[in-house]
C-alpha cells in the first residue's frame, strides 16, 4: 500500500520512526543494545517534555474552539428543532381541535336535525290526525247536512210557496193601493169617501208594509235557510277542498320531510366520513410528529452525550504524551520475547533435573565400570602402582567418555533443538532465516559438567575400592551382611509378612544406596513424565475451558465504530434470519483498562445488555467451587489473573479507564474463572452509575444451533459483509489459534517425555546390572537351591519393583511440584494456566515409568537366566 | 540290583573357542543309597565337574546319570531345576548362605520350596543351632554358618547330600565337627552322602571312596571298615 503525501489529512505529524545509529548490529534483546538505545530514548523524552506542554495549550485551544462551535451548533439546531417541534405540536394541536369541534358540531346538527326531524313528523302526524279527524266531522257534518235537507226540504218548499203567496198578495195589495190611488184621483170623490180611500190607502199601505216585511222576513228566511244551506254546501265544498289541500300539502311536507331526512343523513355521513379521514390525517401527523420528536431528541440526547464525552476529553487533556517507544512496546517483539524467556525458564528448570539424573547414570554407570574392574584394580594395587595411577585410569577413560559423549550431545542438542523449536515459533512468528549463534561458553560449560558429573563419579567409585587391600579386591565383593531391618520392630507387622515379602523387604533395605539411587531415578523419571503431560494437560485445558466452559457462544459479531441505528436492526435482522441461530445477546465490549496499586492493565470491559441473560453465553463463576458468581450494579467482576495481577480481591476498589479517556473508581463484586486474557463484566446499570453515559452497543454475542468451522464460517461471511459489520470473531477459530501457540510447548512436552524415558532406562539398566552382579552368588546359590527361573527373576526384582513403585509414587509427588513449578514460571502476563493435571496422566506417568523399569527387567531376564550355576562353587578366597 | 546313582561313560567336554578340554573323559561308577562316599582328587581333575552334574548344575556331553532309577542326563533344565529342589541337597565350600537372611531364613528359604520339608525348628536343634536362629551369617562362626548350610540342605528332604569341600574353608576342629554331622546322618538317616575333596586324608571315613585323576576314575575302593571322624587325622 502507497499513501501519498497529500492525502496525509492530519496537520500534524504524530509519529517519527528513528533509527539508532549504531544499533542494527546488535542483538536486540541484548543490554548493549538496550544501553544505546535507552540513551537516545532519554534525550527525546527531554525533549518530550518542552514540546508537549506547548502542543497541550495547542490542542486544548483548538478543542475549546472547536467544542464552542460545536456546542453552539448543537444548541441552534437544538432551538431549532424545539421550535419546529413546537410549531408542529401547535398545528396538531389545532387540527385537534378542529377535528373535535367539528365532531360536537356535527353532533349539534345532527341532534337539531333529528329534533326538527321528530318535531316535524310529530306535526305532520298531529296534521294528518287533525285532517283526519276533520274529514270525520266533515263526513259527519255532511251527513248531518244531507239528513236535515232531506228533512226539511218539505218545509222549505213551503216557505218558498208561502213566500210566493205573500208575494202575490203584495201584488194585489199594490194593485188595491194603486187603484185606490186611481179612485183619489177621481175629482168627483167627496172628502169623506176620499178620506176613507185616502185612509184606506194607508191601510193598504200598512198591510203592503207589513205583507213587504213578512215577505222580507219570509225571504229572509227563505233566503236564510236557502242562503244557509247552500252556504254550508259551498262550505262543505270548500271544507272538502281545504282538507283535500290540506292533505295533498301535508303529503308533499312529508315528501319533503324525507327528502330533507335523506339529504342530511348523506351530508352527514360525508361530514363523518370528512371528520374520519380528517383524525386519520391527524393520526398520521402525529405519529410523524412523534418519530421526529423522537429522533430529535435522541439526536439530542446523542449530541450531548457528544459534548460530555468530548467535555470529558477535554478535561481529561493532559500534556500530551510524548511517547518514545523503543522495541519494548511493540507487541510482538514483546510476545516474542516473553515467550523466548518462557523457554529460557523452562530451560533452566528441565536441566537442573537432567543433570541430576544424568549425574545419577554418571554415577552408576561409574560405579559399575569400576565394580567390574574390581579384582583388576587389586592386581594393579597388588602389583605396587600407586591409588593415584590406577585412579587415573578411571578417570581418564571417564573424562575421555564424557567428553566424547559431551561433545557428541552438543552437536546434536545444539542442531536439533533450536530446529524444533524454531520451526515450531514459525508457526506464531514469521522470523527471519535461521541463524546459528555459536554458543561457545554454553557448549564449553554443558560439556565439563557433563564431564565433572562423570569423572567425580569415577573417582569416587575408585577411591572406595582403592582405600580396600588388594587382597579383598581380588575377591568379589563381599556382600553387605545382613541386618535387622525397622520394620522387623514392629512385630505385629513383620510376622504377618509372608516368607517371600520379608525377604523383599530385607533385600529392599540392604543396599542403601542402590535403594536411595533406584528411588531418585525411577522418581526422576516419572515426575519428568508427569511434568511434561501436565504441561500439555494444562495447556489444552485451558483452551477447553476457556472455549467450551467459559465462552458458550460462538460468534462475537462487532459493530463498526459509525454503525447506526438502522445498521445494527439489519444485522439482527440478518441473524433472526438465520436459520442456524439459536440467540444473540447485544452488549458492550469496551477496551478498557484497570489500575490497582500499579500500572494500568488493558482489559476487556463487557456489559451486556441484559445482564440476566450473560449466563446463557458467558460463565462467569468460581474456579475452586464452581459457584456462579452474578454480576450485579455493586459493582464489577473481574477475571481471576486480572485480579492477580491487579493484586486486589473481592470489595477493593480500582480505577477504571472506559477507553474514552474517563477515569472512576470501581468496585470489585466478584472474581470469575478465565484463563485467557483479561476480561471485565459489569451491568448498564451500574456503568451509567460511574461513567453517567450509557454504554453504546457495539456488539453481538451470537449462540449457534450447530457450531463448527463450516457453520461459523458461513454465517460469519454473511455478516462480514454488511458495511455495520467491523469483525467477526470465531471462538472455534480462537480456540484453534490458541492451540497453534501452545504446540510450541507441546514440542518441548515431547522432548521431555522422550529424555525421562531414556534417563529412568540407563539408571535402571545400571542399577539392576550392579544388583544382580553384586548378588551373583547368591542368585547362584538359590539357582542350585533348585529355584525355577521366573522364581530367581522374582526373587531379584520384587524388591525392584517395589522400589520403583515406590519412586514412581514418590515422583508423581515431586512431579505434581515440579509441574506447579514450571506453570508458574512459563505463565504470561494474559494467560492463566492454572496447574491442572489429568488424572490419566498420574496413572500414563505411573505405567510409562513401570514400563520402562520391566522394560529393563526384561532385558535383564536373560543375563539372569545364564548366570552359572557354577559361580556358587567358587571360592571367596 | 540296581544302584542308587550310576555313572556310565560320562564325558564333559568344555569348549574353550577352539580348543577342547575333557573335564571328564568317560567315567563311570555307582553308588548305593545311604552310602558315605568320598570324591577325592587334585585341583582340575575333574570331581568338582562329577559334583556338577550330579548336582544337576551342568549336562554332560556324553554317557548315562541315573539317580534313583531316573535318567537325569536327559532332563530338560526345568526338569533339571526339580530334581535340585526335589532329590538334591547342596553343601557348598563357602556355605553361600543369604547374607541377608538369618540363619533361621535360610533354612525357611529352602523349606518353602521343598515338596515334603523337615520342620525347620527339629532341623535347627539337630545342627545345634538354637540360640542362633535369630543371627545372620555375618553373626555366625564359619563352622555355625556351615551348619546353617547343612541344615538348608537337610531340611528340603533331600534323596541325597552333595557336599563340596564341606570343611575347606573351616579349621581342622570344626571341620571335624561338621564331618561328623555328615556322618552322622547318613548313619542315623540313612542318606546318601556324597563328598568332594582334594584331602585324601578324608578317604578313611568314607564308605566307598573315588579316585578321580585328569578327568578319569584312578580308583574305587570300597572301605569296610570306615574310620570314625573322631579318629582322622589331617
Amino acid at each position: 500500500m502507497m499513501i501519498l503525501d497529500k492525502d496525509f489529512a492530519y496537520p500534524v505529524y504524530t509519529e517519527a520512526l528513528v533509527t539508532v545509529e549504531g544499533a542494527k548490529q546488535l542483538n536486540s534483546y541484548g543490554k548493549e543494545y538496550k544501553d544505546l538505545v535507552s540513551g537516545v530514548v532519554t534525550s527525546l523524552e527531554n525533549l518530550g517534555q518542552d514540546r508537549s506542554a506547548l502542543r497541550l495549550e495547542e490542542i486544548r485551544k483548538q478543542a475549546m474552539d472547536e467544542l464552542e462551535k460545536a456546542k453552539e451548533d448543537f444548541n441552534a439546531q437544538k432551538r431549532h428543532f424545539t421550535e419546529t417541534i413546537q410549531k408542529a405540536e401547535k398545528e396538531l394541536n389545532q387540527a385537534q381541535m378542529k377535528l373535535v369541534e367539528g365532531e360536537a358540531a356535527l353532533e349539534t346538527e345532527k341532534k337539531n336535525f333529528e329534533e326538527y326531524y321528530a318535531r316535524t313528523s310529530k306535526e305532520i302526524e298531529d296534521a294528518e290526525r287533525q285532517i283526519t279527524k276533520a274529514r270525520v266531522e266533515y263526513e259527519r257534518a255532511r251527513d248531518e247536512y244531507n239528513r236535515i235537507l232531506e228533512e226539511y226540504g218539505g218545509e222549505l218548499k213551503i216557505l218558498s210557496t208561502i213566500s210566493g203567496g205573500i208575494s202575490g198578495l203584495r201584488q194585489e195589495v199594490q194593485k188595491e193601493i194603486d187603484s185606490l190611488n186611481e179612485l183619489l184621483e177621481d175629482p168627483e170623490l167627496t172628502e169623506e169617501e176620499r178620506k176613507s180611500i185616502q185612509r184606506l190607502i194607508k191601510l193598504y199601505e200598512i198591510l203592503d208594509r207589513y205583507i213587504d216585511q213578512t215577505v222580507g222576513i219570509v225571504v229572509d228566511l227563505d233566503n236564510l235557510i236557502q242562503g244557509q244551506v247552500a252556504k254550508a254546501g259551498e262550505q262543505f265544498d270548500k271544507a272538502k277542498n281545504q282538507l283535500d289541500i290540506q292533505s295533498a300539502e301535508l303529503a308533499a311536507a312529508k315528501g319533503q320531510l324525507i327528502d330533507a331526512k335523506r339529504e342530511a343523513e348523506a351530508k352527514f355521513a360525508a361530514a363523518q366520513r370528512q371528520i374520519r379521514e380528517g383524525w386519520k390525517e391527524y393520526e398520521k401527523g402525529k405519529r410523524e410528529y412523534d418519530r421526529q420528536r423522537a429522533e430529535g431528541e435522541k439526536k439530542i440526547e446523542e449530541g450531548q452525550e457528544k459534548i460530555i464525552r468530548a467535555e470529558n476529553e477535554i478535561e481529561k487533556l493532559s500534556k500530551p504524551q510524548w511517547y518514545v517507544l523503543d522495541r519494548s512496546h511493540h507487541y510482538s517483539y514483546v510476545d516474542y520475547e516473553k515467550t523466548a524467556v518462557q523457554i529460557d525458564r523452562i530451560a533452566k528448570i528441565f536441566p537442573v533435573f537432567f543433570f541430576i539424573v544424568a549425574g545419577l547414570v554418571c554415577l552408576t554407570t561409574m560405579t559399575r565400570m569400576v565394580d567390574e574392574q574390581r579384582v583388576t584394580i587389586g592386581v594393579y594395587k597388588a602389583l605396587g602402582y600407586r591409588s593415584r595411577s590406577i585412579a587415573l585410569k578411571y578417570v581418564l577413560y571417564a573424562a575421555v567418555a564424557s567428553l566424547f559423549g559431551g561433545v557428541l550431545g552438543v552437536i546434536i542438542g545444539m542442531r536439533v533443538f533450536p530446529e524444533v523449536i524454531y520451526k515450531s515459533w514459525s508457526m506464531l512468528y514469521t522470523l527471519p532465516p535461521f541463524h546459528t549463534v555459536q554458543q561457545i561458553p554454553l557448549m564449553v560449560v554443558s560439556v565439563l559438567v557433563g564431564m565433572l558429573a562423570t569423572t567425580l563419579s569415577a573417582l569416587w567409585a575408585c577411591y572406595k575400592e582403592l582405600q580396600e587391600a588388594p587382597a579383598t579386591l581380588m575377591r568379589p565383593k563381599a556382600p553387605t551382611a545382613g541386618r535387622k531391618i525397622f520394620l522387623e520392630r514392629i512385630s505385629m507387622l513383620w510376622e504377618n509378612l509372608s516368607f517371600s515379602q520379608k525377604v523383599t523387604a530385607r533385600n529392599m533395605f540392604r543396599y542403601k544406596k542402590r535403594f536411595f539411587m533406584t528411588v531418585v531415578g525411577v522418581a526422576g523419571c516419572s515426575a519428568l513424565l508427569l511434568a511434561g503431560f501436565g504441561l500439555s494437560d494444562s495447556i489444552s485445558q485451558i483452551v477447553k475451558k476457556q472455549y467450551g466452559e467459559i465462552f458458550i457462544y460462538d460468534l462475537n459479531v462487532r459493530y463498526t465504530a459509525l454503525a447506526t441505528e438502522e445498521d445494527k436492526q439489519r444485522v439482527m435482522n440478518i441473524l433472526n434470519e438465520n436459520d442456524n441461530v439459536e440467540s444473540y445477546l447485544a452488549g458492550t465490549e469496551i477496551n478498557a483498562k484497570l489500575r490497582g496499586k500499579g500500572d494500568d492493565i488493558p482489559v476487556t470491559l463487557i456489559i451486556p445488555s441484559d445482564p440476566a441473560r450473560l449466563r446463557e453465553y458467558i460463565t462467569l463463576r468460581d474456579r475452586n467451587s464452581q459457584i456462579p458468581v452474578k454480576i450485579s450494579d455493586k459493582g464489577i467482576v473481574i477475571s481471576e489473573k486480572l485480579a492477580k495481577e491487579l493484586n486486589a480481591g473481592s470489595g477493593d476498589t480500582v480505577e477504571l479507564d472506559n477507553g474514552d479517556g474517563a477515569r472512576k473508581k470501581v468496585v470489585i463484586s466478584g472474581i470469575a474463572e478465565n484463563y485467557i486474557f483479561h476480561y471485565a463484566y459489569m451491568t448498564p446499570d451500574y456503568y451509567n452509575e460511574i461513567f453517567r453515559l450509557n454504554p453504546k452497543i457495539n456488539n453481538l454475542m451470537v449462540k449457534l444451533d450447530e457450531a463448527g468451522t463450516e457453520a461459523e464460517h458461513k454465517l460469519g461471511s454473511l455478516l462480514i459483509k454488511d458495511e455495520g459489520v467491523g469483525s467477526v470473531v470465531y471462538y472455534s477459530a480462537a480456540a484453534a489459534y490458541f492451540k497453534d501457540t501452545v504446540k510450541i510447548l507441546n514440542s518441548i512436552v515431547i522432548v521431555i517425555i522422550i529424555s525421562a524415558g531414556l534417563l529412568a532406562l540407563v539408571v535402571m539398566y545400571n542399577l539392576t546390572n550392579i544388583n544382580i552382579g553384586e548378588r551373583i552368588r547368591e542368585i547362584a546359590t538359590i539357582k542350585v537351591l533348585g529355584f525355577y527361573d521366573h522364581e530367581v527373576s522374582a526373587y531379584v526384582y520384587r524388591e525392584n519393583m517395589v522400589i520403583s513403585i515406590i519412586g514412581s509414587i514418590a515422583g508423581l509427588f515431586a512431579g505434581t511440584f515440579l509441574h506447579r513449578y514450571i506453570m508458574v514460571s512459563i505463565e504470561q502476563e494474559e494467560v492463566m494456566f492454572g496447574s491442572h493435571i489429568d488424572g490419566i496422566s498420574f496413572v500414563y506417568s505411573f505405567l510409562i515409568t513401570m514400563g520402562f523399569v520391566v522394560l529393563v527387567n526384561i532385558l535383564m531376564y536373560r543375563r539372569l537366566k545364564n548366570i552359572p550355576m557354577v559361580e556358587s562353587l567358587k571360592s571367596v578366597e | 540290583m540296581s544302584h542308587f546313582i550310576e555313572f556310565k561313560n560320562v564325558k564333559k567336554i568344555y569348549r574353550m573357542g577352539e580348543v577342547e578340554i575333557e573335564a571328564l573323559a568317560g567315567i563311570d561308577f555307582s553308588i548305593d543309597k545311604g552310602e558315605f562316599v568320598i570324591i577325592a582328587g587334585a585341583s582340575g581333575a575333574g570331581k568338582t565337574t562329577i559334583l556338577n552334574v550330579l548336582g544337576g548344575m551342568d549336562s554332560i556331553t556324553f554317557g548315562e546319570i541315573m539317580v534313583d532309577g531316573q535318567i537325569i542326563s536327559k532332563y530338560s533344565p526345568r526338569e533339571l531345576t526339580s530334581y535340585r529342589r526335589y532329590d538334591v541337597g547342596f553343601v557348598f565350600q563357602f556355605y553361600n548362605l543369604v547374607p541377608n537372611l538369618t540363619a533361621q531364613e535360610n533354612i525357611e528359604l529352602a523349606a518353602q520350596i521343598a515338596r515334603d520339608p523337615l520342620d525347620v525348628d527339629q532341623i535347627i536343634s539337630r545342627v545345634g543351632l538354637d540360640d542362633r536362629r535369630m543371627n545372620f551369617p555375618s553373626q555366625l562362626s564359619g563352622g555355625e554358618q556351615q551348619r546353617v548350610a547343612i541344615a538348608r540342605a537337610l531340611v528340603k528332604n533331600p534323596k541325597l547330600l552333595l557336599c563340596d569341600e564341606p570343611t575347606g574353608a573351616l579349621d581342622y576342629k570344626t571341620g571335624k565337627g561338621i564331618l561328623k554331622m555328615l556322618q552322622d546322618t547318613c548313619r542315623n538317616f540313612g542318606m546318601t552322602v556324597i563328598i568332594v575333596t582334594h584331602n585324601l586324608a578324608l578317604a578313611a571315613i568314607g564308605d566307598k571312596v573315588i579316585r578321580v585323576k585328569s578327568g578319569r576314575i584312578e580308583s574305587i575302593i570300597r572301605n569296610r571298615t570306615p574310620m570314625d571322624v573322631e579318629k582322622v587325622e589331617w
